[in-house]
């Protein structure tokens, strides 16, 4: 009896020990795969030099981003497999980026191609990328050379090494671009507030705060719920929307923690100054009134998103792709006087500065890692689908199925593909989305005067408007919503824009200046915004004091170089 | 294999040696299954130490080579205010929670002990220890919804009794925080911890409880001079146990409850090493941080341990 239990013992554990063996067996019978499709293109590049390589061959790619895969039988990603022979197999982030990004370091086990998001810095300087610099401007990958020949200042710069290592996937604009509705910074108000106060059009905060908090007293519930009159999200690195209205305010960019003189180009720090002071000191009145909730500094990103979502709050500082997620609800609702529009607000005697024009970021893209098993062809990968009639298909898709041409040569969709470009389930399987939105791109609008992508077509843009929007925004004389922010006041921004851009190297002092100034903004800008009144100025003063003991000059210091760099000096 | 060690063992009579290797026989079994455990050690628990070579340099992942520098992050550590003030919140905390739970748990378990009605004293355990098996993750959202200023229960509930006016903002308030902590294990803890005091009280000779009744004790004092040193020593070893636990305040309440206004009360050490190991990249920082941690730790269990052989309780090693 005794005996054949151990019998039984070591047989389970020979079994679990096969299993562990075979499952090794199973992946070692696996990885000389990728390998043979590698060399094939190498050998017959002997061949055949002139003509591009369309060999099939598959491509891993990591991106820090938290998205979906296009699914297999996707109609337009395998019309793009079929003109280039690559195929695409993404690994989006799951969890926390620098937890993943420490990891795929630490092993040393590379995707070919990646995109490491706001883990740039930790990539570049653990050397994960190739540097680019030898193939760019070769004339090899012309439409690659085309698409970038403005900005190698801007690609090398981001790396601090001064090696092009990212491509940047956004910001290279064709055309005579404007954003017709506003993706970035504004102080958004619910419709309905100001059609309630008969369609004025707010300049100054206090014209914006007042016609809150009426509307605040005269509505203090919305469906059975508290109205929840200014939101402030101040949660983790989301907390610019506490941070960022005082520079918008007076007229500037948004630039991030700093400020730069659109004269001298010199960063300064703004968060101890006089008009940072008056903001944070409006808000402390809005505070005692109850316009703005103490909750509203306790709560989280989704708690924030459900709060929008209900329809009840009346106002917020934010970027509009920040609190996207919660007004998307109250659009397939078709509550649109619940949704927003951003206002052009600034302190008396300042023009505001919330559009952007044109802005290449520089380092916001992908790389080729050392890993990549045929750096080359990648780098054709990228060079094939730089083309316009490539990027019609990655984001208009196939003419016929999923846009028409018009007889003036514009593109349009029908009502029911229009329905469709809504339906996120719906994209993952027609649509190019992700190969569109990880891969360079064009941006603004192509020769043909048709614009790069179908959500921004001017005639797009008008035929999505609902009937409530169309007589909102007719009550103003507008068409677009971006109409109430003042035009952006160059036709591109200058080389050095925008500071938050800039990447900041782990261990070094500027990064550890700008994590104390940050920790001590967030600690302690909502205790000032939620002190007795009286005590107010006393708690900004001790603030003050904390920020000018942080040694935040070395951040400044670092970013006036690299604005001087950025500069071409 | 067997056969060949019990002729050694027959060769060599009763020598220290045989009888070593009878044992190991003798316990084939059980070593076999003891096996995959060792394993599990060794890869979870053992491996990983070879990373605390990282406090001694200023490491930078990716890199072949790294640069030693001594006790540098140590005297980082030390010299940074934010760190003396984690510390201090970890060991304030982590008091709070311990004094509370042992006190609930006791209580808890001596109530439920005196209950003679069997269903409803079943019920009550059961209930009282579901929350154990809820993760923080739901147990901090169901406090940040009780505690809300906007339309939260505790909140409702305290103006309709007419104590207060205004909604109390209770996450906002760092004077709070230690306590909403203290509070949230307790609820959660409580009845899980009561289990093993009310198997202790089973031990206990019921021949005891009938001779205080003929002397005449009442219940309060049965539960004074019979129950209470019943379970003393399932006490000291509990609470040698918790010692060694004493800079583990808890990560994921004081996380998630945590906000900018409280941050000075609310980071422990585990939150200043996740920031500065895996936010900020100061892995090595991080790592020191972390290897205080445990040499405390290790201290704590050492002395606990010692203390209690000397009051002639039991010991754990």
């Amino acid at each position: 009896m005794k005996l054949s239990k151990v019998l039984v013992l070591v047989l389970a554990l020979a079994l679990s020990f096969s299993f562990v063996v075979t499952g090794c067996g199973q992946k070692a019978a696996d990885e000389p795969e990728p390998e043979k499709t590698a060399s094939k293109p190498v050998e017959k590049a002997a061949e055949a030099e002139e003509a591009p390589k369309l060999e099939p061959i598959t491509f891993t790619m990591f991106s820090g981003d938290q998205y979906q895969a296009p699914s297999e039988d996707n109609p337009v990603v395998q019309k793009v497999r079929e003109l280039t022979g690559v195929t695409i197999e993404f690994e989006f982030l799951v969890g926390d980026l620098a937890q993943k990004m420490g990891v795929i370091i630490a092993s040393g086990d590379y995707p070919d191609l990646m995109n490491p998001s706001q883990s740039r810095a930790t990539a570049m300087e653990a050397n994960v990328f190739i540097p680019l610099d030898e193939y760019i401007g070769t004339g090899k990958y012309a439409n690659i050379d085309s698409h970038y020949s403005p900005y190698i200042n801007k690609l090398k710069a981001a790396s601090g090494q001064d090696k092009i290592f990212l491509l940047d996937s956004f910001g290279r604009y064709y055309g005579n671009w404007i954003p017709p509705y506003q993706n970035g910074s504004g102080f958004f108000m619910q419709k309905d507030v100001l059609a309630d106060a008969g369609y004025p059009n707010p300049k100054t905060l206090d014209e914006y705060f007042s016609l809150i908090e009426n509307y605040v007293k005269k509505y203090p519930t919305i469906d059975g719920q508290p109205t929840l009159g200014f939101e402030v999200l101040s949660y983790d690195w989301r907390s610019f929307c506490l941070k960022n209205p005082a520079q918008h305010l007076v007229g500037r960019p948004n630039d991030g923690d700093v400020i730069v003189d659109p004269d001298t180009y010199v960063a300064s720090l703004y968060q101890d100054t006089d008009f940072a002071k008056a903001y944070y000191k409006k808000l402390n009145e809005m505070f005692h009134k109850g316009v703005i909730s103490a909750e509203t500094f306790t709560q989280n990103y989704d708690q924030y998103l459900a709060k929008i979502a209900t329809g009840r709050v009346v106002a917020m500082f934010d970027q509009y792709w920040n609190f996207q997620a919660g007004e998307l609800p109250l659009r397939t609702e078709e509550r649109w006087e619940r949704t927003y529009v951003p206002l052009d607000i600034t302190y008396e005697g300042y023009r505001g500065q919330y559009l952007d024009p044109p802005t290449f970021t520089g380092g916001n893209g992908m790389g080729i890692t050392t890993a990549c098993k045929d750096p080359e062809r990648a780098l054709q990968y990228i060079d094939m689908i730089l083309t316009e009639d490539m990027q019609k298909l990655l984001q208009w898709g196939i003419e016929g199925v999923n846009y028409h041409v018009g007889d003036d040569g514009m593109y349009y969709r029908t009502d029911e593909q229009r329905a469709q470009s809504r339906d996120q389930a719906w994209i993952y399987d027609n649509m190019a989305d992700q190969l569109w939105n990880q891969f360079p791109k064009f941006q603004g609008i192509h020769a043909d005067g048709n614009w790069c992508h179908p959500n921004e077509q001017p005639g797009e843009v008008l035929a999505e408007q609902s009937k409530y929007d169309q007589d909102f925004l007719g009550q103003y004389g507008f068409k677009l919503p971006t109409e109430f922010l003042s035009p952006p006041p160059f036709s591109e921004s200058p080389a050095y824009y925008p500071v938050w851009g800039y990447t900041v190297e782990d261990g070094t002092d500027a990064k550890n200046a700008i994590n104390k100034i940050t920790e001590l903004e967030n600690t302690y800008l909502p205790r000032i915004i939620t002190e007795d009144a009286d005590k107010f100025d006393a708690a900004w003063d001790a603030y003050v004091e904390l920020l000018h003991g942080s040694g935040y000059e070395a951040y400044l210091d670092f970013v006036n170089a690299e604005i001087s760099k950025r500069m071409g000096n | 294999m067997p056969e060949s060690n019990t002729k050694i063992s027959r060769a060599v009579n009763y020598t220290p040696k045989s009888k070593f290797w009878k044992t190991i026989v003798g316990q084939r079994a059980l070593i076999l299954m003891s096996l995959p455990i060792f394993a599990y050690i060794y890869i979870i628990n053992y491996r990983p130490l070879k990373g605390l070579v990282m406090a001694f340099q200023d490491y930078r992942p990716g890199k072949a080579e790294q640069k030693w520098v001594g006790f540098k992050q140590f005297e980082i550590l030390f010299s940074d205010e934010a760190f003396l003030r984690v510390i201090r919140n970890t060991l304030c905390m982590s008091l709070i929670n311990l004094i509370a739970g042992f006190f609930f748990a006791i209580l808890l378990a001596i109530l439920i002990n005196e209950i003679k009605h069997i269903v409803f004293k079943k019920v009550v355990q059961s209930i009282s220890y579901l929350p154990h098996f809820l993760s923080w993750i739901i147990v901090t959202g169901l406090i940040s919804t009780f505690l809300s200023s906007d339309g939260g229960l505790i909140n409702d509930f305290l103006i309709k009794l007419g104590l207060i006016t205004d909604p109390v903002h209770w996450l906002a308030q760092p004077k709070m925080f230690w306590g909403i902590v203290g509070a949230a294990h307790v609820w959660k803890e409580m009845g899980w911890d009561s289990i093993i005091y009310l198997a202790a009280i089973t031990g206990i000779s019921p021949e005891l409880y009938e001779a205080a009744v003929i002397d005449g004790a009442n219940r309060f004092q049965r539960i004074r001079y019979i129950t209470l040193p019943g379970i003393k020593s399932t006490f000291i070893v509990l609470l040698i146990l918790r010692l060694g636990w004493i800079l583990n305040a808890g990560f994921e309440v004081q996380f998630l409850l945590g906000n900018g206004i409280v941050s000075d009360v609310s980071q422990t050490i585990d939150i200043f090493v996740l920031k500065n190991g895996i936010s900020l990249g100061n892995y090595s920082l991080a790592t020191a941080a972390g290897m205080f941690k445990s040499v405390v730790s290790l201290i704590m269990i050492t002395i606990a341990n010692y203390v209690s052989k000397r009051i002639g309780e039991e010991r754990l090693v």
